[in-house]
């Protein structure tokens, strides 16, 4: 156990080495080390509590010593309010990301395998989900489960493992065809060693690049649905944010109410995409040899 | 004055880990009536080396060193247009697997006429009329013209090629691994088109390959690489009657025939050499049978003994 | 034929539907079929070693796993020590399989990139429990590995595929079933993308299989000359039929068979002093071999052919001690 565990970060170290080579990973890695510091340390980095309402002398203030993204329409700190839109955007993307590629892997992996009447009937569940158009669908779920952040994260998992499951699948399908598949079987592995033992770890890769995509669809439409007002009006999240500032008519007069999340909603979408392009660079064969590693 | 002439020709790929030398100081010549055969395993450089007479470098791969001297004017020191000039006219390629090679949502036709457009301005029907001869000329007849790559067998896929590569009438033709992956029958149906060919349009030809029998039916010299290197040069005829480099020796003894006496069976042990980090001395010393000392330690300089060439210490 | 036999092949039959296009899925009645292995029969005894030699399309492959039920066979019967293997589930064959296995063409894709050598051969031990605990599992490997020639096994241990040489990579296919002690094993163009130097070392490996564990081994390839080297007899295959059968050293010979005789004369013989010979044969192997047979399937090929050939599929007769023949004009 523990050579593989050894093994595992030699070669995550080795990973990232090779992410640090690559233009975008750079950026991505960067930004991403900044918002997460934030969102771990938003109790020591914040200067109040973000969701205190402060005195009314303090209402729509704008940036200032004090406070530093000066203040929304309730004297709330926006910076400490940032600090804590992180944490539930990296939940939201994190989760929704596991929770979507877990999914879609299983999806991918039976449908790619098995084929037959099974891969028919997964895959058109698969076209039906994908099918319905996305958004709509998440408010109509997001309105009938009611305002709850983990609502929020189930919402998006069903809407968008259909996506990753295709991708999976065709993955599987084209090593399904490989001469170690036909070895093994042939030496007398059974169906679900060839499925756990060889196809899915040469699946890791992609699943993990699909996991990054996945977090920024997430907060994507975590954003969105907060904004529509279908969010947990219990957290901040910078979609909330975004929704007090909308609804309360007053984002044109408080720009410094509106540019910070925007601003982190963009860096870290952002941020995921170039680091999910440079994971899937990396992942191609001949990417060492063609930078001159 | 040979047809072409490399001398000293040294592609290294630089690597994070160092210079991988792919091809390391070989020099060898073609003249208009010879037929050259480069041999060498897998990894030895030689397609890395006739890439380069196309001007073809695959980064992080680069001409370090070295002239290719084709009708007088250096290769190497051309413009790049005047490289693309050439190919396909002055210098043409078959590449290995051709049959991988072939646009597959074109007919063979037009993959002809496509060429012949590129370097000569002929009306429509001529040159369709052209691509119909340059099947013709290598067994297929010129209807098929309107077909389709998917249509051909393997070994008619890489007749293809060759008409394709003829088609503008180079004056030197190189065909890499040709009859690799073909069956024996396609294989000699194939080879004895080339030599028709060869014949037919008095045509130079560059031939790799990792298989002696190939070059012992077409070839009229030989080079043999390997590590990057060329250990012996000789007439096709000497090298076999007598091989002078251990391991042109031991290529010829490996190699199973199926005419008379069965023989012992040979390989030679081991493998070739990473070129990151060769080994000191000449490069084949770790898997000679008759290595010595001196081997150990310094490169055998190249020696013309009985009218070849030979990089061994064994000869002086 | 010997009634002892480890492998007893009877009529098999493999055949492949034809996938057409939509229209005449819908509009033609008849169903097409590609007969990849059509009726061969032989048989295999305990150390024998047999060479299946043909082309590309003649369907050796494709007999090749349809022995060991890779592939499964549209009719005939199987008996591997006398069981009929054809009629076996799914667990029951998944036993026997370690007693049939195979080594596979493509040394780079028949290992699993991800896996270390010593985890591709434990894998093996692992699905059949041979081993008691780690300890007698790794021993096991170890054997097999030097077994093999990848000595010494601490080197190979714990490298990646990518890190072996072609040859190597057959060594570690070929470690991966002997560490099962099959008695039978279907070796599938072991050696034809490897380089020229390393091929015999690999034949030298599968003959040493036979003299030191008593292996029977069926070598399929498309290269007579490397199939001499090892095969006590060879059966040549032309469009999913034996068309020849007989001892080595006898077929190269006294070939009967015009198939048989052009493949001889197309082998490659590196000695350019040497004059090719003529090759007795016409055009090329059917691009999509014709549905069914009622002449003689050389017909089209064969430089000797008459009214004679076109009227049957001649059956294999003999024609020498061990020695089959499927043409009219054996006799």
């Amino acid at each position: 156990m523990s050579i593989r565990l050894s093994r595992l970060l030699t070669s995550i170290k080795a990973n990232l080495r090779l992410l640090l080579t690559h233009r975008m990973g750079i950026v991505g890695i960067s930004v991403f080390a900044v918002i997460i510091f934030l969102a771990i340390f938003a109790p020591f980095l914040r200067t109040v509590d973000p969701m205190r309402t402060g005195l009314p002398a303090n209402i729509l203030v704008p940036p200032s010593s004090q406070f530093w993204f000066g203040t929304d329409h309730l004297a709330r700190d926006i910076w400490s309010q940032s600090l804590y839109g992180a944490r539930i955007a990296l939940l939201v993307g994190f989760t929704a990301a596991i929770v979507t590629v877990g999914i879609g892997t299983l999806i991918g992996l039976a449908a790619g395998y098995f084929g037959g009447r099974l891969e028919e009937v997964l895959m058109r569940v698969v076209d039906f989900f994908m099918m319905l158009p996305y958004l709509p669908l998440m408010i109509v779920f997001a309105a009938v489960l009611g305002p709850s952040i983990w609502n929020i994260i189930f919402v998006v998992s069903i809407v968008y493992w259909p996506y990753t499951a295709r991708v999976i699948r065709s993955q599987v399908l084209s090593l399904k065809e490989r001469a170690f598949i036909e070895a093994s079987r042939s030496v007398g592995a059974s169906d679900s060693l060839l499925i756990f033992g060889e196809i899915l770890p040469n699946v890791v890769p992609l699943m993990f690049a699909e996991a990054v995509l996945m977090v920024t669809w997430a907060i994507y439409a975590e954003a969105v649905l907060a904004f529509l007002g279908l969010g947990d009006p219990t957290t901040i999240s910078w979609g909330m944010m975004l929704n007090f500032a909308f609804e309360t008519g007053l984002m044109t007069m408080a720009p410094w109410w509106v540019i910070p999340p925007i601003a982190l909603i963009c860096a870290t979408i952002l941020a995921f995409t170039f680091l999910g392009t440079a994971v899937s660079d990396i992942m191609k064969p001949g990417y060492r040899e063609a930078r001159g590693l | 004055m040979a047809l072409l002439e490399v001398e000293n020709l040294k592609i290294y790929y630089f690597t994070g880990k160092g210079a991988v030398k792919a091809v390391d100081d070989i020099s060898f010549s073609v003249d208009k009536d010879e037929t050259l055969g480069l041999i060498g395993e897998s990894g030895c450089g030689k397609t890395t080396a006739v890439f380069a007479i196309m001007r073809f470098a695959a980064p992080p791969g680069r001409i370090v060193g070295g002239k290719i001297i084709f009708e007088g004017r250096d290769i190497l020191t051309m413009s790049a247009e005047q490289v693309r000039l050439l190919r396909g006219q002055g210098i043409a390629m078959v590449f290995q697997a051709a049959q991988n090679a072939l646009n597959p949502v074109m007919t063979v036709g037009q993959q002809i006429t496509e060429v012949i457009n590129q370097h000569e301005q002929v009306n429509k029907e001529e040159a369709w009329a052209r691509a119909r001869k340059q099947l013709e000329l290598v067994g297929i007849s010129g209807d098929r013209a309107k077909s389709y790559p998917h249509e051909f067998s393997g070994g008619m896929k890489q007749r293809v090629g060759i008409a394709i590569a003829t088609a503008c009438n180079p004056r030197l033709l190189i065909l890499d691994e040709p009859v690799t992956g073909l069956d024996v029958i396609v294989q000699r149906q194939l080879l004895n088109l080339v030599n028709d060919l060869r014949e037919k349009l008095r045509l130079p030809i560059i031939f790799i390959t990792h298989d002696l029998s190939v070059i012992a039916e077409t070839c009229s010299k030989v080079a043999v690489m390997y590590a990057g290197k060329i250990v012996e040069q000789a007439d096709a005829v000497s090298l076999y009657e007598n091989p002078a480099h251990p391991y042109s020796k031991l290529l010829i003894e490996a190699y199973p025939s199926i005419k008379g006496e069965k023989g012992e069976l040979v390989s030679i042990p081991g493998a070739p050499p990473g070129l990151l980090n060769p080994p000191v001395g000449c490069y084949f010393h770790p898997r000679c049978p008759s290595a010595m000392d001196i081997c150990r330690k310094t490169e055998p300089p190249m020696v013309k003994k009985d009218g070849r060439l030979v990089a061994c210490h064994l000869y002086k | 034929m010997n009634d002892q036999a480890l492998l007893k092949v009877e009529n098999l039959k493999t055949y492949f539907r034809v996938r057409k296009n939509i229209i005449r899925t819908i509009f033609s009645r008849e169903v097409e079929y590609v007969r990849a292995v059509d009726d061969v029969s032989f048989n295999v005894g305990e150390g024998d070693i047999l060479g299946i030699v043909g082309e590309s399309g003649c369907g050796k492959s494709t007999m090749g796993r349809t022995i060991l039920r890779l592939i499964e066979p549209t009719a005939g019967k199987i008996y591997y020590e006398d069981i009929d293997i054809t009629s076996l589930k799914k667990k029951e064959m998944r036993k026997m399989r370690r007693k049939m296995q195979m080594i596979f063409q493509d040394p780079h894709g028949s290992l699993n990139p991800r896996r270390t050598v010593a985890d591709i051969l434990r894998q093996s031990v692992r699905i059949h429990r041979l081993a008691d605990g780690k300890e007698e599992e790794n021993a096991m490997i170890k054997t097999a590995l030097e077994e093999v020639g990848l000595k010494p096994a601490e080197e190979f241990w714990g490298r990646y595929p990518i890190l072996l040489s072609g040859g190597q990579r057959q060594r570690v296919g070929v470690g991966r079933i002997l560490i099962l002690q099959p008695k039978l094993v279907v070796a599938d163009e072991p050696i034809s993308m490897l380089d020229v130097s390393v091929r015999m070392g690999v034949i030298e490996l599968l003959a040493h299989l036979r003299e030191k564990f008593g292996i029977s081994l069926i070598y399929i390839t498309h290269d007579l000359a490397t199939a001499r080297y090892i095969c006590d007899r060879i059966a040549i295959m032309y469009l999913g039929k034996i068309v020849e059968i007989a001892p080595t050293e006898d077929l190269l010979k006294k070939p009967f068979h015009p198939y048989a005789k052009a493949l001889i004369a197309a082998a490659p013989v590196p000695d350019p002093r040497v004059e090719m010979e003529e090759l007795p044969i016409i055009g090329y192997v059917p691009l999509i071999p014709s549905d069914v047979y009622t002449s003689c399937r050389f017909y089209p090929r064969c430089p000797y052919a008459d009214k004679e050939c076109r009227e049957q599929d001649p059956p294999l007769v003999e024609v020498g001690p061990a020695h089959y023949v499927a043409c009219v004009k054996a006799k």
